[in-house]
C-alpha cells in the first residue's frame, strides 16, 4: 500500500508521472488530496485547468498561476501528465470542474476560469466557494483575509444596493440624523442580543465618523 | 506630454540601491462583472462612472488629478506612459474602455478598466513603502466611500484573478544591483527570494532582460497576511539583498579601484559625447554612472538627474518626446542629444520639448 504523499494518512489512488525541470517524478495522492490540490480524475490526460493561453495580468499571468500550482509552465503541462488510476477507483475528482456549476450572476463555469485564470464577477467567489477555498489555500498564504477590512459592509451580495442613491452626507444635519439612526439600531441589536449585528452597526458608525473626520481635515 | 516627473526630485532613503517604492491596490465594484466579462461599452461606462465618483469626492481632486482617456493617447504616448511605469501594458489593450487618473507630480496613478475595475498605484523615491501605502490607502478609501466595493468576509477585497484577492496589495521595490548582476548572482538570488514569497523581474527591457541591472522585487501573495506584514517582509528580505550588493561594491572597489573607475568614467564620457545611442546602451551606461555616483566617484552628476534620464530614454518616450518618425537612427540620435544636453545643463534649466528648428533639422537629416 502506498501512502498519499500529501497527507500521509490515506492510501494513494492517484499515481501521477510528471517531469519537473528535467527530472521525472512520480506523485502519489489519495482522492481527497488530489481533489484539494487540483488534480481531477478522469480518463487519459484530463486535468483541472486547461493550459491554454490567455488572460491574467503581467506579473500574475496564467503561466505564473500554473507554475505555482503545478511547478511547470502550461505549455509543458499537457505533454507531461499521465494519469494512472488504481483499479476499483471511482471517479471522484474536483466537483466543480467536473460538474456543470456556473455562477448564478455571470454564468462563468470553472472550465472558463481554467482557460483564463480570471473569474467573472465578485459573486463567483461564493458560487465556487469550495474550489476557491482550496485554490486559495494552494496559491496564497492561506484562504482567510488577515488585512485591512472594508468599513461597515456586508459580505458580497449581488443585491447590494447601488451607491447611486447613497450620496455621502455632506450636510451636518443629515450626518447627525444618520448617526442617531445607526445608534438606535445598535441599541436595538444589543437588546435582542444580536451581537454580530451590533458589531456591524458599530463598524458603520465608525465609518461614518471617519468619513466626517476626513472631510474636515 | 509633460516629461518631467517631479516626484523623482528627491533621491529618497537608501537611494544608492533602492530607486523607488511602489504600492498597488486592486479594487472592484461589487455590482458589476469583472472587466474580462464586460464589453468595451460596459467597461467604458464603469471607468467613466468611477472617474466621476472620484472627482465628486472633494473639490480639490480636479486640481490634483488629470483624467486621461487611453483612446486619446497616440500609440507612442501610451507606450511612453508604460515605460515610465505610470500604466501597465494591459491598460492599452482596450483603449476605448479605459482611463487613468494621474496626480500632478505623477506619483499617484489610478488605472480604471484594467484587469480590475480600479488599480491604485502610489510611488515614492527610495525605500519608502509605508508612505506609499498610506497614500494608496487614502485613495482606496475615497472609492470605498463613494462606491460599493466587492468584498468577502473570508476573502477580503475581491479581484478578477484569485492571485490578487485579499489585500489586493502588490508592494514593489525597484532596486539597482550592478555588482550582483556582474557576478552572475542574480539567478540564485531570484530563487532564494521566490522561496520566501517574493518575485523578481527586470524593471526595464522586455522579457527576461534586465536593462541597466534594475530589478523589481514584489510580494507574490496577497491573502493570508496583513498589509503591514507584507510590506515588512518585502523590506526585510530585500534589505538582505541590498546588503549583499553593497558589500560586493565595497569589496570590489577596494580590490580593483582602477577597473571600477575606468568603467564608470568611460560610461560618463559616452553619455556626455555620443551622437547616437540605443535605449539598451543608454540604460546600461546610466547604470554604470549611477554606481559611480553612489560610490562617490562622480560628484558632478546628481541621482535625480539620472532618474530623470532613466525615465525618458525609453524607445517610446524618445519617439513621443521628439516626434521621431524616421527610422531607428533618428531615435538614437535624438536620445543621444537629449542625454548630452541634460547632463550639460544645470539642474534647473533642463530642456523640455525640442524647438521647431530642432525638429526640422532632424527631419532634414533623415531624408538625406
Amino acid at each position: 500500500m502506498i501512502l498519499c504523499e500529501n497527507c500521509f494518512e490515506r492510501e494513494a489512488s492517484f499515481h501521477i508521472q510528471q517531469t519537473i525541470q528535467g527530472n521525472k517524478q512520480q506523485l502519489h495522492l489519495c482522492q481527497e488530496c488530489a481533489r484539494e490540490l487540483g488534480y481531477s480524475s478522469g480518463q487519459g490526460t484530463s486535468f483541472l485547468f486547461n493550459p491554454q493561453s490567455g488572460g491574467g495580468s503581467g506579473l500574475f499571468n496564467i503561466s505564473n498561476l500554473w507554475s505555482q500550482l503545478f511547478g511547470v509552465p502550461p505549455e509543458e503541462l499537457s505533454q507531461l501528465f499521465q494519469f494512472g488510476q488504481s483499479p476499483g477507483m471511482t471517479a471522484g475528482g474536483f466537483q466543480d470542474a467536473v460538474s456543470q456549476t456556473t455562477c448564478e450572476n455571470c454564468g462563468m463555469s470553472m472550465k472558463d476560469f481554467a482557460a483564463t485564470a480570471l473569474l467573472g464577477c465578485p459573486q463567483c467567489y461564493t458560487s465556487f466557494k469550495e474550489s476557491m477555498d482550496s485554490l486559495l489555500k494552494r496559491v496564497q498564504a492561506g484562504n482567510r483575509h488577515m488585512g485591512r477590512r472594508l468599513q461597515g459592509t456586508e459580505p458580497v451580495d449581488m443585491a447590494f444596493a447601488e451607491a447611486d442613491g447613497n450620496e455621502m452626507a455632506t450636510d451636518a444635519n443629515d450626518w447627525q440624523q444618520q448617526l442617531q439612526a445607526l445608534q438606535e439600531q445598535q441599541e436595538a441589536a444589543v437588546d435582542k442580543e444580536d451581537y454580530e449585528e451590533a458589531a456591524r452597526i458599530r463598524d458603520a458608525i465608525r465609518a461614518l465618523k471617519q468619513a466626517r473626520e476626513d472631510k474636515h481635515e | 506630454m509633460n516629461n518631467v516627473t517631479p516626484w523623482y526630485e528627491q533621491a529618497g532613503p537608501q537611494s544608492d540601491t533602492v530607486i523607488s517604492s511602489r504600492i498597488r491596490l486592486a479594487r472592484n465594484l461589487s455590482n458589476r462583472k469583472f472587466p474580462n466579462r464586460l464589453s468595451d461599452t460596459e467597461l467604458q461606462e464603469v471607468s467613466e462612472k468611477l472617474a466621476e465618483r472620484f472627482f465628486a469626492a472633494n473639490e480639490h481632486m480636479r486640481d490634483e488629478f488629470t483624467d486621461v482617456q487611453i483612446s486619446e493617447l497616440s500609440e507612442e504616448e501610451g507606450k511612453a506612459y508604460v515605460e515610465k511605469h505610470l500604466i501597465s501594458d494591459e491598460l492599452l489593450e482596450r483603449p476605448t474602455a479605459s482611463r487613468v487618473l494621474l496626480s500632478k507630480d505623477r506619483h499617484i496613478s489610478i488605472m480604471l478598466g484594467e484587469e480590475d475595475h480600479m488599480r491604485i498605484q502610489s510611488m515614492r523615491a527610495g525605500l519608502d513603502l509605508l508612505t506609499a501605502y498610506e497614500e494608496a490607502v487614502q485613495i482606496a478609501r475615497i472609492f470605498e466611500e463613494m462606491t460599493p466595493i466587492a468584498w468577502h468576509d473570508d476573502y477580503g477585497f475581491l479581484t478578477a484573478c484569485p492571485t490578487n484577492t485579499g489585500t489586493g496589495l502588490r508592494a514593489s521595490l525597484m532596486v539597482h544591483l550592478p555588482l550582483l548582476t556582474d557576478a552572475k548572482l542574480i539567478p540564485q538570488t531570484i530563487q532564494s527570494l521566490q522561496k520566501l514569497g517574493l518575485t523578481v523581474r527586470g524593471a526595464y527591457g522586455e522579457g527576461s532582460k534586465a536593462q541597466g541591472a534594475i530589478y523589481q522585487i514584489s510580494n507574490q501573495m496577497t491573502l493570508g497576511f496583513s498589509e503591514e506584514d507584507l510590506i515588512a517582509d518585502l523590506s526585510r528580505v530585500t534589505a538582505q539583498v541590498l546588503a549583499r550588493e553593497k558589500d560586493l561594491r565595497a569589496k570590489t572597489y577596494e580590490s580593483q579601484p582602477l577597473l571600477m573607475e575606468d568603467k564608470v568614467y568611460r560610461a560618463l564620457a559616452l553619455l556626455r559625447n555620443s551622437r547616437r545611442m540605443s535605449s539598451d546602451e543608454a540604460m546600461n551606461l546610466i547604470s554604470d554612472v549611477r554606481l559611480g555616483v553612489d560610490l562617490g566617484m562622480i560628484t558632478d552628476v546628481e541621482p535625480r538627474t539620472l532618474n530623470q534620464l532613466m525615465s525618458n530614454v525609453g524607445k517610446a518616450s524618445v519617439a513621443d518626446r521628439f516626434h521621431v518618425d524616421g527610422g531607428k537612427l533618428t531615435g538614437q540620435e535624438a536620445r543621444a542629444r537629449y542625454i548630452r544636453e541634460t547632463l550639460a545643463a544645470v539642474a534647473d534649466d533642463l530642456p523640455e520639448e525640442t524647438t521647431d528648428n530642432d525638429k526640422q533639422d532632424s527631419d532634414k537629416r533623415s531624408t538625406e
